[in-house]
Formats: structure tokens, sequence, C-alpha cells
């Protein structure tokens, strides 16, 4: 009896012991993105999605709002500076007004970019879609970026108007909006409302300052419940003007070592933060360029902060099953201190996809560096030196698809600097030489 | 201040005791292993028990981190005292440096089959969910019973049994352990069990056991209207329970049914259950709330306030629906050194004799999903892509599926200790966790009890 119990005891001590070493071996790797995000499993561009992707040149200079920094932003300033300056495209947030004419404008009202409060008191916090072309032109959109920033003020800001998107296409074909002597947009009386009113479109001629660049045109469409539809009145409109490419685009003449994005295939590309406004682009659009624009928030609206890793994939497969060619992450960093959606392992998930990158927004030389890699190659970059050699154990393989493929800047100056590309001069010489 | 308590009861009935000794000689004897006072007519009984789970478990294949861990589980100390039909039992846990009050009541034994008991215990529900958890085939009850079972609550309870029928109903208040604002919840539990065939070579049991439960409420919300208050019902099972986890807000009522079996043949057994939850909500529940303190935006005619009518709200975020899930497992033994024997006062199982050897297989499936909508990073919107899009929600409950098969070796050294040994491998689907699919643990209990 006492041997059976001591060997039953032993029995249960074995037993117990066993815990210890029978899951020694865990060769599970923990659960840390930099372990998933080359396995995670991941859709792909489809080779059709792919040839329009790359319609899109690379080391694109994207100039956000055309600046925001050196001209108030999205006015007819911002623009022809961004044009001049070099950018190969122009950004802009799309917006409609109560008469269905297309805006270049950001905020949801209009009480931080002009002088609505003066104009039309009462109904400043109105949303932009109640107001008519012609009474948004009674507006004055540069002079509260004289107060905002009046280390870049300049009396020819005052009075600037806001933007239709079709100024913008003009711009960037190397329109300006025709002044009289006193400096005012000369009204277009051809085009009339249906009770002989003004419409509130301006008249275009030549622009005597144009450089010849030919930038492309990078516009935003917001959430649809915001502007229903708008998607369905880009692609008319686009197709009217001769800017949709998978409809009879025009031929818009260009000139040697000068920006020509606004003659291809990427003349214009579509970017939304909103998905079912991706769903609808795919639909009114397809085969012109996409930018799935990413945020952080914990939401189901964007990436999740708590589990990035799956969340970023949710949003890549996304992006690829509705034809999304970009992925349009924000980046880190002052002043802006987006999230960081542009990691290393993130932008090889998103080149892993077939997309290409595209961050928001650069306004200084390190976040630059930082973001093509510079910091791998010792500072050095792509630019100065194409096969520059890395410098340092990193413990993994530093490749090129960690980084980006082009940039939304507010400094478009500095990207062209950056990237060694010929400029007509500094950034107030060219705001000199249009005239403001 | 729970353990002073508990201290200061034990040593009052120790006192009480020795008083009462003063009366009536008691007699020290050991049963069972645990110590026993008896008086000499038999009519007082004073006994002290006790219980430690000292376990260790550790897992693999896991791609969001378990804590593998030694830990003692749970230190149970408790009294039963009796004065003639009346009884009582305190029972309290400290495990997991926390301090529970496990069994609490007062029993009054109107005969030997017929008992009426008043204070926190087990709801009759199912086979392992008001079974002790030292009785148990494996360390762990199934994730069935983990999910859907039930466990001790405050209530009124009776009991009644013969050989072959074992019928229990109680009506409960809530839990020992809700400490939440807002009206405590309710139940009514009824359990019975009837053993067609009984023979020297099977018995063949077979029962059910339905609750209907207002569930607790989940404190105030302030922001919406003091005296209305979010109830909430959480099924949960697994490891840590993470990746079967399902929390259903809004719950208006809850109900399960549960069928049970068991086969007993000598050295074999056979025991499975099924359970249906089926939570009913509250419909409006928000909308209700908000007429106070509706949401208003301001647009070039004026303002409005949303939600405007009933409707508007759930019509958005998605239709509190009435949400149903189940699950199932069966297991099998085999006893080496005894066989299985019935105890048709609890409708369980007896423990198997010192020296037996008892090995086990169990394969339980529980759901957890109720879905009818589409996913998308992290949230569900309804079915049709365009307003899931547009950004309406939808109220499906993901709590995730798991198969898993266990196997467990129990060794009863004698009737107080025992060594537990279980291995697990979970297959698990879970849109919370996309990357853990099979998670395997292996986990050991020395196990005493007196």
């Amino acid at each position: 009896m006492k041997k059976n119990n001591v060997r039953n005891l032993l029995a249960g001590a074995l037993i117990l012991s066993s815990i210890g070493f029978a899951g020694c071996e865990d060769d599970t790797p923990d659960y840390n993105p930099l372990n998933l995000y080359k396995t995670y499993p991941l859709s792909e561009l489809s080779d059709e999605a792919k040839v329009v992707r790359d319609y899109v040149k690379p080391d694109a200079v994207i100039a956000h709002r055309g600046s925001t920094f050196w001209a108030p932003e999205e006015t007819e300033a911002a623009f022809r500076w961004a044009r001049n300056m070099g950018a190969d495209y122009l950004e802009i947030d799309l917006q409609r007004t109560s008469d269905g004419v297309l805006l270049a404008l950001h905020d949801g009202n209009l009480q931080r970019t002009s002088n609505i409060e003066s104009v039309f008191p009462g109904r400043d916090d109105y949303p932009v879609s109640v107001f008519s072309l012609a009474d948004l032109r009674k507006l004055d959109a540069g002079s509260w970026f004289n107060l905002d920033k009046p280390e870049n003020a300049r009396a020819s800001f005052v009075g600037q108007k806001i933007c239709t998107l079709e100024e913008v296409l003009k711009i960037s074909e190397g329109y300006r909006i025709e002044r009289d002597g006193a400096g005012e947009p000369v009204k277009d009386m051809t085009r009339l409302n249906d009770d002989g009113s003004w419409a509130g479109h301006y008249q275009y001629e030549v622009d005597p300052q144009d450089n010849g660049n030919r930038p492309g045109v990078y516009a935003e469409t917001k959430e649809p419940y915001l502007f229903p539809n708008m998607e369905a009145d880009l692609a008319k409109f686009l197709t009217e003007e001769g800017w949709n490419v998978t409809n009879s685009p025009k031929t818009i003449e260009t000139f040697p070592g000068k920006v020509d994005v606004a003659n291809t295939m990427g003349r214009f590309i579509l970017q939304t933060f909103s998905r079912q406004s991706i769903v609808s682009l795919e639909k009114e659009l397809p085969g012109v360029p996409k930018c799935m624009l990413l945020w952080e928030s914990e939401s189901a609206s964007y990436v999740r902060p708590s589990n990035s890793v799956e969340s970023l994939a949710e949003f890549i497969n996304f992006s690829v099953e509705y034809n999304c060619h970009i992925a349009g992450p924000s980046i880190a960093g002052k002043p802006n201190k987006y999230p960081e959606l542009t990691l290393p392992w993130m932008c090889e998930m998103y080149h892993r996809a077939g997309m290409i990158v595209h961050a928001y927004s650069f306004d200084t030389e390190d976040q630059l560096r930082k973001y093509n890699g510079d910091y791998f190659y010792a500072g050095v970059s792509r630019f100065d030196d194409e096969n520059r050699a890395i410098s340092g154990d990193f413990k993994y393989d530093v490749n090129r698809n960690m980084f980006i493929d082009g940039g939304f800047t507010n400094l478009t100056d500095l990207s062209m600097n950056y990237q060694n590309r010929s400029v007509d001069g500094t950034a107030q010489e060219v705001l000199t030489s249009l005239g403001y | 201040m729970l353990r002073k308590i508990y201290i200061a009861t034990l040593a009052l009935g120790m006192v009480a005791a020795s008083a009462v000794a003063q009366e009536k000689q008691l007699t020290a004897e050991s049963k069972k292993g645990g110590i026993v006072l008896t008086s000499a007519d038999k009519d007082y009984q004073v006994s002290l028990n006790g219980r430690i789970y000292m376990d260790g478990v550790h897992y693999f294949d896991d791609k969001t981190d378990l804590s593998s861990d030694a830990s003692i589980k749970d230190i149970r100390l408790g009294t039963t005292v009796k004065w003639g039909q009346w009884s009582a039992k305190v029972n309290v846990s400290f495990g997991n440096n926390e301090v529970k009050i496990k069994d609490a009541f007062l029993r009054y034994n109107q005969s030997k089959n017929s008992i009426f008991t008043v204070g926190n215990f087990f709801e009759p529900f199912g086979i392992e969910a008001s079974a002790s958890s030292k009785n148990l085939r494996f360390i762990d009850g199934s994730n069935t019973t983990q999910a859907m079972g039930i466990g001790r609550s405050i209530g009124l309870g009776y009991t009644y049994h013969t050989d072959k029928f074992y019928g229990s109903t109680g009506l409960f208040a809530g839990s020992v352990d809700n400490h939440n604002k807002g009206d405590q919840g309710f139940s009514t539990t009824t359990k019975l069990v009837y053993t067609p065939i009984v023979n020297d070579k099977v018995l063949v049991q077979l029962g059910g056991s339905f609750t209907y439960r207002i569930p607790e409420a989940n404190g105030f919300n302030e922001s919406l209207n003091d005296d209305d208050y979010n109830r909430e019902v959480v099924l949960s099972a697994g490891p840590e329970h993470k990746f079967l986890n399902a929390d259903i807000q809004g719950a208006r009522t809850d109900m399960r049914y549960n069928f049970q079996s068991m086969v007993l043949s000598g050295p074999m057994m056979l025991q499975a259950e099924y359970t249906k939850t089926k939570v009913t909500r509250d419909d409006d529940y928000v909308s209700r709330l908000m007429k106070d303190n509706p949401y208003w935006t301001h647009t070039a005619g004026g303002g409005y306030a949303w939600p405007t009518k009933p409707g508007d709200y759930p019509g958005w975020y998605g239709e509190m629906r009435d949400i149903e899930t189940e699950a199932f497992y069966v297991t099998a033994g085999f006893l080496l050194g005894d066989n299985y024997s019935y105890n048709s006062s609890t409708a369980y199982i007896n423990r198997p004799k010192a020296g037996s050897y008892e090995f086990l297989l169990r394969y339980d499936n529980t759901n957890l999903n109720d879905i009818d909508g589409t996913y998308f990073n992290g949230a569900y919107g309804p079915a049709d892509l365009g307003a899931a899009l547009g950004g309406q929600g939808n109220m499906s409950i993901q709590g995730g599926k798991a198969e898993t098969i266990s196997a467990a070796v129990n060794y009863y050294l004698n009737d107080n200790v025992m060594f537990r040994l279980n291995y697990s491998y979970m297959d698990v689907q879970n849109q919370v966790y996309p990357l853990d699919e099979k998670v395997g643990m292996i986990k050991a209990r020395v196990q005493v009890n007196f």
C-alpha cells in the first residue's frame, strides 16, 4: 500500500512538472507588427489597375492647396505660384455651390478663409453648399492670410477670390483670371443664370507670367452625404473640359524642360477619405488614378491605432478591391503632428499590395529626408546619389519599398530643391514675378 | 473587509460551537478527510471545509499574447453547521487576491429529499454550471458552460429528488458580485432531470433546464437620463475570455434553454449538454433617453434635432434585434480502478474512489455570433453595402466561434487530493482576433479539498 502511494505520488509529481517542459519550444512569434507585416494576407492590384497606377510619375511633388504657407490657400495666387514653382500637381478639395458649380475650397464653412461675417452676417457658419457662386464671389478670400501669416503677407492678396475647379484647370493650362485696370476680376457676362443675372464666372486670359509648366490636378472628394452625386458631376465636368483621360482627353501644349503632367494620362488624380466616395468614383471614373487617404482614429472609418496591422490590411484590401492605386497616409512631425501612418513597415504593406505611396503633408526638410529614407543612408538623398549605400546595422532588409513615392507639400519650393529640380527662383521671387 | 467579516463569523461560529458544546457533548471525527464535530444525538454538527487549487497553464500557438503562469487559482475556507433540520453553509474564496463569497445559504431539509434553500447558491441550470468546480471532470467547465452557464445567485430555491427524478427550481435576484448602480436583475430557473434507465449495466439520464432572466443594470447613464440604465449580457469563455466574448448591450430579457444527458456504464461515461441563449433587446432605448437631450445641428433653414421620431436611432445605428447564440459539448470518460456511480440527490456523478485514474475526451462547439451585416475594420454595417459605406450601423453581435478538443487525465489520490492534467486545442474564428486561429494550452492542477 505504501509503495503504491509513493509510486502514485511520484506519478503525480511527474505529471505536474511536465507542464513546465511540455510547451517550452514556442516558435510562434509574438504579436507585433514587425513580425506580421510581411506575411499578413493582402490582396494585390490587378494588372489593369497597375497600368493606371503607372500613369502617375514617380516622385510627384503635389502642391497641397497650392500652398498654405506662401499664399492664401486654394486661391488663384496659390495655384499660379505652385504652377510656376514647378509642382507636378495642384491639389484641391472639391465642394459644390448651391447652383452646382464645383469649387476648390477646404473648410466646411467660410469663417476661417474669408470675410463672410461682414458680407453675410448671421450666415457665417453655414456650409458652402448653401451659397451660389455669384454670392461667394463677393467674399475676400485673401485678407485673412495677411493677418494669419504676417511674415508672408502681401498687399496683392487682398481681394483674392474663392476658386472654381474650372479656374484651377485653366491655371494649370497656362491661363489666369483677366483683371481690369483696378485689379478687379472681369466678369464673364456671357454666362448668366436663368433670371439673367451674372452666374459668377470670370474671364480668362493667357497668363503673361506663365513659365510653361503644365501641372496636373489632384482633387479630393468629401463624404457623399455632404455633396450627393459629386462624383457624377465631376465625371461630367471633366469630360466636358477634356480632362477625363478615359473619355477623349484634350491635348494640352507642353514645353521641353517644363512640367508636362497636364498632357499625360495621369493629369487628374482622385483622392478621398470616404470609402463611400471611393465606390462612387470607381463607378463614375473608372480608369482614372485614385488615392485612398488614410487617417488614424479608433473608429471604423479610420485606421485603428489599437490594431494597426489588421486595420491597415482592411483598408488596403478595400482599396485593392475598388482599384485605389495610391495610398495616401499621414506623416508625423512638426508642424502638423499628424498620426504616423507612413512607417517603413506600413509602406512595405502598401507596396506589397501594388500601390504607390503619396504621403501628406511635407513642411520640413527633415520630413522629406526621413520619409525618403535618407537616414538609413547616412543622410544622403537618392536625388544626390542614386547609388547611395546603407550606413548602419538595421537588422532588416532596407529597401525602396519602405519609403514614399511622392508627397503632398505646402512648400513646393522645398520639395523641388530637395529633388534637385530646377526652379525659377525662391518662393518669394516666384510670387513677386507673378505680380504679387 | 470581507475577509474580516468572514474571520469574525468563523470565530463566532467556533465560539457558538464551543458554547453549544458545553451543553451538548461534541465528538470530533474525520469524515472524508475533513473535520466534523457531531453531537451525541446527531442533531448538531459543525464541519470545516476548504480547498486549495494549485494551477499551472502554458499556452502555445497564440498570436495574441496569453499569459502562461503558475498560480494559486483558488483557496476556499468554509463552514457548514447543522441544527436538526436546518443547516447553513458559508464558503469564501481567496483566489487571485480577491475575496469572493461563494456558497452562503440557509437550508431547511424538510425531509431527506425535499430541501428549501435561501442565500447565495448555484442556480439549478445544466450539469457543469450547477456543479462545484472541485467535482468537474476537467479543470475548467467547457466553453459552453463558461459562456452560457449561470453559477451562483442570491435567491430562494426548492429541490426535490427521488431515485429517478431530480427537480429544482428557484427565484433569484442578482449576483453577489454585482456592484453596479441601477436596479438589480432577477431570474427564475428550473432544472428537471429524469433517469429513465437504471440497472446494473447502464444508467441513462435526460434532463433540461430553463432560465428567464432580467439582466443586471450596468450603471446609470448620466449623460442621457439618470433614471435609466443599460442592461448588459456578457457571454464569454476560453483562455482569458478573449476569443469568445459577446457583449450584448441594451438587453431586456435573457432566456436560456439547456438540454443535458448522461450515460454511465461501468467504467465508461458520456456526458453532453446543449445550451441556447436568447437575449431580447430594448429597441429604442437610446431614442427614448435622447428625447430629453437630442442632437442639434444648424442648417440654412434653421435647426433640427435628431432623433426626431421613434425609430430614428435604430434606423441609423441598426435595429436592436434579439440575439440568439448556441453551444454544446460532449464528454467521454473512462475510469481505471472504479466504476462511475450516479448520485440522484445532486443529479451528478460521484467522485471516483481513491487510487482511480480517469481519462477524458471532450469536444466543445461554442458559437457566440449572431450576424446579419457586413464587416469592415472592427464594426458592422447593414447587409446593404451602400448603406454600410454611408455610415449606417448594425447591431450584430460578433462574439467569436470556436471548436475545442480537450483531453484530460485525473488521478484521484484519495478523497481529498487529486492531480489533474488537461490539454486543449482550440480552433478560433473571431474577427477581432483575425490572426489567432489555433490556440493550444496545457493545464495542470493539484487539487486539495476537505
